[in-house]
C-alpha cells in the first residue's frame, strides 16, 4: 500500500498538472505508475518502462497496452496489436490512434470506415481530439463523409465541452 | 448531532439567500407563473388514499451562461443554443405537467465571454443579479446545484453572485449575503468549509408546493408536497481549482454524506427526494475523489429521482454507445439507474431534461413508482429526415405532449434543422449586458502595424501563425521555468498552422486587418477549442514532425513545361505546422517525393539547424502546441500522447488573447517576419500554381514573399479564389 502511494505520487509529479483520476490502490496501478515513471524519467529508461508496462498489461491494464503500442515505433504490427488491445479494453487514446492508423493505411490497410467507427468510439468517451477530428471532417468532407455544417458545429461544441472533462490520461 | 446542526446550517444559509422573496417552507413562487393556493390549514380534510399526482422534474445543466442563442467569439446568431429556446420548452412543459419543479444542475456562471465580462472586465455589482441568474429567477427556477465551474473566479466571487456567506479562512464573503441574486435556493452537499467543517452552501433543501392531485373519485383537489433535494459537485474542485480552494474547503463522496442527508430531508418531511449531480456515470471501484459518482449515487437508498450533468451527454438515449450508458443497471431507454429515474440534459441548453413521475397517495405517504416514470431529454432543436422531426417522429415527446416540431419539417428537406422559436422575454432582461459584451468582444486589446492573413501561409507568410506561436511558446516557457525544473534548461519551440487556407473558398482565410486587434480578432486568429499542450521530442522527433507538416506539398518536376500544383489536395492546411521562431532554420525541398501510403514523410527538410547549428537526432526540445497535435491529432509520427509534459487548464486562445494584452503593439517587424522555412530554390521549367484569395497578390507585396504572381483573377472553381504561381528559382 505504502509503495503503491509512493509510487503514485511519482506518477503525479511526472505527469505534471494532469490528475490521475483512476485513482485505484492496487498492484495493476502501482506497476503502471512505475512505468510512466521510467518513460518521462530524466533520463528516460525505456526498458524499464517496457517491462513495467508489459507486466501491467498482462494483468489487464488498458492503458499498459496503450503505452507498449506507441513503444513499438519500429514495429508496425505489433504497434497495432497493442493498440488495438487497448482500445478492446476501452483506452479511448488507442481508440483514437487506431482511427489515425486506418485513415493513413500506417500498419494496417487503409480503411475510412474502419477509421471513423474508431474515431466514433474515441468520441463517445469524450476524447476531445476525436470529437474535433469529426468536426473537421464532417466540415471539410473527410473520411467518406457528406461535408455537414451543422454535424461539425456540434462536434466543435462536444470538442470544446470535453476539453472540461477528457478521459484522464492513459 | 450531524443532522440537528445540519438542520441549523441549512436553515441559516437558506435565510442567507439576500433578497429571496421566495421562502422555502412554504414556498410562495416568484416570477410570471400562477400563484399556487395558500397551504391547507389544518382544518383539511384530509386526502383520500389512492389520490393520484404527475410530478414533472425539469432539468438544465452546464448552461455556461449561454443565455442568448449567440456565439461571441464570432459576434453571430447561434441558434443551436441557448436558454431562451430551452426556456420555450421549459414553458411547453409546464403546460403540460403543471405540477413540476424547475432544476438546475450547475456550471452556470462561467463558459462563455459573458462570463469573463461580468466577471473581469465590468465585474457585476452587489446591486445586480449575474444575467443569467436574472433570466432564471424570472423563469422561476425551484432551486439549483452548483457545477465545478462555479469556482472558477474564486470564493469571493462565488459568495457574492450567490449572495451566499462562505466561513472560510483567507476570503471576507460578509457583504455577500446583502447582494442581489438568484431567488431559487442552491444546494451542495459535498464542500465543506476547512475552518469549520461545515458546508458552505446548504447541504440540502426542500421546496414545498402546492400541487393539483386527482382523488379516486375523479375530482380535483389541493395538497402539499415537499420535495427534498440534494446536490453534489465533483470533488477534484480542490485540484481543478487548487488556486483558490486549496486548503480553504475540501469536499467528501456521495458515499459519505448522501445517506445522512437522505435521512434529514425525510425526517423534514420530504415526500419525495431528488438528488442533482454535477456528474456522470462510472462503475470503476468507489472512491470519495471518483470524477462522476452518479452510479453510486442513485444506489443510496431513499433516493426518488437523478439528475446527472458535467459530461455532454443526453440520456436516456437509446441508440447510445457511450461507455457511461452502457453500464450494468443502466437503462438508456428509459432512462434510470439502479431503478431510479435519472436524465442528463446535454450542455449550452441544447436539451431540457423532463422527468414525470407519478405518485399515489397511500394515506400517510406518496408513493412513488418508478416503472411508470417517464424521462426524456428534449432538444430545442432537431433534423428533418423524409418530411418528419427526428426528435419526435410521431409528433409527440415520449409523454404524450405534442412536441413543438411537430409539423415543423413538412415539405422540407432532409437534413434541413429547426428550431424551437426563441421565448421573446428573455433578451430584453439581459440586453445590457449582452450588448457590453459584444462590445468587450469588438474592442481593440491591442494594435497591429500589417495585416495578419492566412492568404500565403502555404507559401511562407508568418503574419497570422507567428502571433500565436510567440504566445505559445511564452506561455510553456514560463510553465516550464516555474513548475518543471529538469526542463528548464532546454529550448522552447512552438508550432502551429493556418487553420484556414481557402479549402471552403475565397472567404476562408484568416483575415485581420492592420489597425485594433479585438477579441474577435484573436478567435479568428485562433479557430478551435484546444488546450495548449507542451511535449518534450528529439531533434529526429522535430523533423519528423516537420517532414509530415511538408506533405502538404505536391511533388513537383522542375522539367515539366506545364502548370504543376503546388499544394497537395490530399493534406489539409491545418496540418501544415509551421514554426516561426529566428534561431531556427529549415528548407522544404518539394521536388522529393511525397512517401508510399502508410510510410512516414522523410526527404524534404534540408538544413535544419538550431542557432545555426545542425540539430542532432538526440537534442531535445520543448515545443508548445494544442491538445489535438499532442494526443495524435493528424497522424503526425511520434506524437501520440507519450510525449506530452504538460497539459495546460488555459486554452489557446485564451493564451493568446492574454499575450496580445500584455504586447499590445504588434508589428511585422516584431510579430510577422520570423521564416523559418523556404522552399528549397529550384529552376523550374513551367508554373507552380497555388490557389488564394485575390487579395492575395498585395499581401504578397506588404509582406516581402517574393516570387508571387498572379495567372489568373478566377481560377475557375468557382469558390471566388484567384491562380497564382510562384518562382522557386534561385
Amino acid at each position: 500500500m505504502k509503495y503503491a502511494g509512493f509510487a503514485l505520487v511519482i506518477a503525479l509529479s511526472a505527469c505534471g498538472e494532469r490528475t490521475v483520476s483512476t485513482v485505484v490502490p492496487d498492484d495493476t496501478a502501482a506497476t503502471l505508475a512505475l512505468g510512466r515513471a521510467a518513460l518521462h524519467g530524466q533520463p528516460r529508461d525505456l526498458p524499464r518502462a517496457r517491462a513495467y508496462f508489459a507486466r501491467a498489461a498482462q494483468d489487464g491494464s488498458g492503458a499498459a497496452a496503450y503505452y507498449l503500442g506507441v513503444l513499438a515505433e519500429r514495429d508496425p504490427a505489433e504497434r497495432i496489436r497493442w493498440l488495438t488491445i487497448a482500445a478492446e479494453r476501452g483506452e479511448p487514446h488507442a481508440m483514437f490512434l487506431l482511427g489515425n492508423a486506418y485513415r493513413s493505411g500506417a500498419g494496417v490497410p487503409r480503411d475510412d470506415a474502419r477509421a471513423l467507427a474508431y474515431y466514433a468510439q474515441a468520441a463517445e468517451a469524450e476524447l476531445p481530439a476525436a470529437l474535433q477530428t469529426l468536426a473537421m471532417a464532417y466540415r471539410s468532407g473527410e473520411l467518406g463523409l457528406a461535408p455537414d455544417e451543422d454535424e461539425a458545429r456540434r462536434y466543435e461544441m462536444e470538442a470544446g465541452h470535453a476539453l472540461d472533462h477528457p478521459p484522464p490520461e492513459p | 448531532m450531524f443532522l440537528r446542526r445540519s438542520i441549523v446550517v441549512a436553515a441559516l444559509a437558506l435565510a442567507a439567500c439576500g433578497d429571496n422573496t421566495r421562502a422555502i417552507e412554504p414556498a410562495t413562487p416568484d416570477g410570471p407563473r400562477p400563484p399556487d393556493a395558500p397551504s391547507q390549514p389544518d382544518a383539511a380534510p384530509p386526502l383520500p388514499a389512492g389520490s393520484t399526482l404527475t410530478f414533472g422534474v425539469l432539468e438544465t445543466t452546464d448552461l455556461h451562461t449561454n443565455v442568448r442563442a449567440y456565439d461571441y467569439f464570432k459576434l453571430a446568431e447561434d441558434k443551436s443554443i441557448g436558454l431562451e429556446r430551452t426556456a420555450t420548452l421549459i414553458a411547453q412543459a409546464r403546460a403540460e405537467l403543471p405540477n413540476s419543479v424547475l432544476v438546475d444542475n450547475g456550471d452556470t456562471i462561467q463558459g462563455t465571454v459573458l462570463a469573463d465580462y461580468q466577471a473581469l472586465i465590468a465585474p457585476v455589482g452587489c446591486d445586480q443579479p449575474l444575467a443569467i441568474y436574472k433570466v432564471m429567477n424570472a423563469l422561476g427556477y425551484d432551486v439549483a446545484g452548483i457545477g465545478n465551474h462555479e469556482f472558477n473566479y474564486g470564493l469571493g466571487y462565488l459568495a457574492q453572485v450567490t449572495h451566499t456567506a462562505f466561513d472560510v479562512t483567507g476570503v471576507n464573503t460578509s457583504g455577500a449575503v446583502a447582494c442581489k441574486g438568484p431567488t431559487f435556493p442552491q444546494v451542495l452537499s459535498n464542500v465543506f468549509s476547512k475552518k469549520t467543517d461545515q458546508p458552505i452552501f446548504a447541504p440540502d433543501a426542500i421546496v414545498t408546493r402546492t400541487v393539483r392531485v386527482t382523488t379516486p373519485d375523479g375530482q380535483q383537489r389541493d395538497a402539499t408536497l415537499k420535495v427534498g433535494f440534494l446536490a453534489f459537485a465533483p470533488p477534484a474542485i480542490v485540484t481543478w481549482d487548487k488556486r483558490w480552494l486549496d486548503g480553504v474547503v475540501y469536499t467528501k463522496g456521495v458515499q459519505e454524506t448522501a445517506p445522512a442527508l437522505v435521512a434529514d430531508l425525510r425526517a423534514r418531511g420530504a415526500d419525495l427526494v431528488i438528488a442533482i449531480i454535477h456528474g456522470g456515470l462510472d462503475n470503476k471501484p468507489y472512491a470519495p475523489e471518483l470524477e462522476n459518482q452518479g452510479w453510486y449515487l442513485a444506489q443510496v437508498p431513499g433516493i426518488d429521482a437523478v439528475l446527472l450533468g458535467h459530461s455532454h451527454q443526453v440520456f436516456p438515449n437509446a441508440a447510445s454507445t457511450a461507455p457511461q450508458f452502457n453500464l450494468p443497471m443502466v437503462d438508456k431507454a428509459l432512462g434510470s439507474v439502479a431503478g431510479v429515474p435519472a436524465v442528463m440534459a446535454n450542455f449550452w441548453g441544447q436539451h431540457l431534461g423532463v422527468m414525470a413521475m407519478h405518485l399515489t397517495w397511500d394515506g400517510t405517504a406518496w408513493t412513488h413508482d418508478p416503472a411508470a416514470t417517464i424521462v426524456e431529454a428534449r432538444p430545442i432543436a432537431t433534423t428533418c429526415k423524409t418530411g418528419q422531426p427526428l426528435a419526435c417522429t410521431t409528433g409527440t415527446w415520449a409523454t404524450g405532449a405534442t412536441c413543438p416540431f411537430a409539423t415543423a419539417c413538412t415539405g422540407l428537406a432532409d437534413k434541413a434543422k429547426v428550431y424551437v422559436d426563441a421565448d421573446p422575454s428573455v433578451a430584453p432582461l439581459v440586453e445590457t449586458e449582452h450588448q457590453g459584451t459584444i462590445t468587450y468582444v469588438k474592442t481593440p486589446i491591442g494594435t497591429t502595424d500589417f495585416a495578419m492573413t492566412t492568404y500565403l501561409a502555404d507559401v511562407g507568410e508568418v503574419g497570422a501563425i507567428q502571433i500565436v506561436n510567440q504566445a505559445q511558446a511564452a506561455y510553456v516557457a514560463a510553465y516550464v521555468q516555474q513548475n518543471l525544473p529538469q526542463y528548464a534548461a532546454l529550448p522552447v519551440l512552438s508550432v502551429s498552422a493556418p487553420f484556414k487556407s481557402g479549402f471552403q473558398g475565397g472567404n476562408d482565410y484568416t483575415s485581420v486587418a492592420a489597425g485594433g486587434v479585438a477579441i474577435n480578432n484573436a478567435a479568428d486568429l485562433y479557430l478551435y477549442a484546444n488546450t495548449v499542450y507542451a511535449v518534450k521530442v528529439t531533434g529526429a522527433d522535430l523533423k519528423a514532425w516537420l517532414e509530415t507538416a511538408a506533405l502538404r506539398f505536391a511533388q513537383i518536376d522542375p522539367t515539366k513545361t506545364t502548370d504543376q500544383p503546388l499544394i497537395n489536395p490530399g493534406f489539409p492546411g491545418y496540418n501544415f505546422d509551421v514554426v516561426t521562431d529566428p534561431d531556427l532554420s529549415y528548407e522544404i525541398d518539394i521536388t522529393q517525393p511525397l512517401p508510399p501510403m502508410g510510410q512516414p514523410a522523410s526527404g524534404r527538410i534540408k538544413n535544419l539547424t538550431w542557432k545555426g547549428q545542425p540539430i542532432s537526432p538526440t537534442q531535445e526540445f520543448i515545443v508548445a502546441t494544442n491538445n489535438y497535435r499532442a494526443s495524435g491529432g493528424g497522424g503526425f509520427p511520434g506524437l501520440d500522447g507519450s510525449k506530452t509534459i504538460y497539459a495546460a487548464p488555459d486554452t489557446n486562445r485564451d493564451v493568446l488573447i492574454a499575450y496580445i494584452k500584455a504586447h499590445p503593439s504588434l508589428t511585422r517587424a516584431a510579430n510577422g517576419a520570423a521564416r523559418s522555412w523556404h522552399f528549397t530554390r529550384v529552376e523550374t521549367a513551367g508554373n507552380v500554381v497555388f490557389s488564394s484569395a485575390p487579395a492575395a497578390l498585395a499581401a504578397a507585396q506588404a509582406s516581402s514573399i517574393a516570387g508571387i504572381s498572379q495567372l489568373a483573377a478566377d481560377d475557375g472553381s468557382g469558390k471566388g479564389l484567384a491562380l497564382y504561381a510562384i518562382d522557386l528559382a534561385p
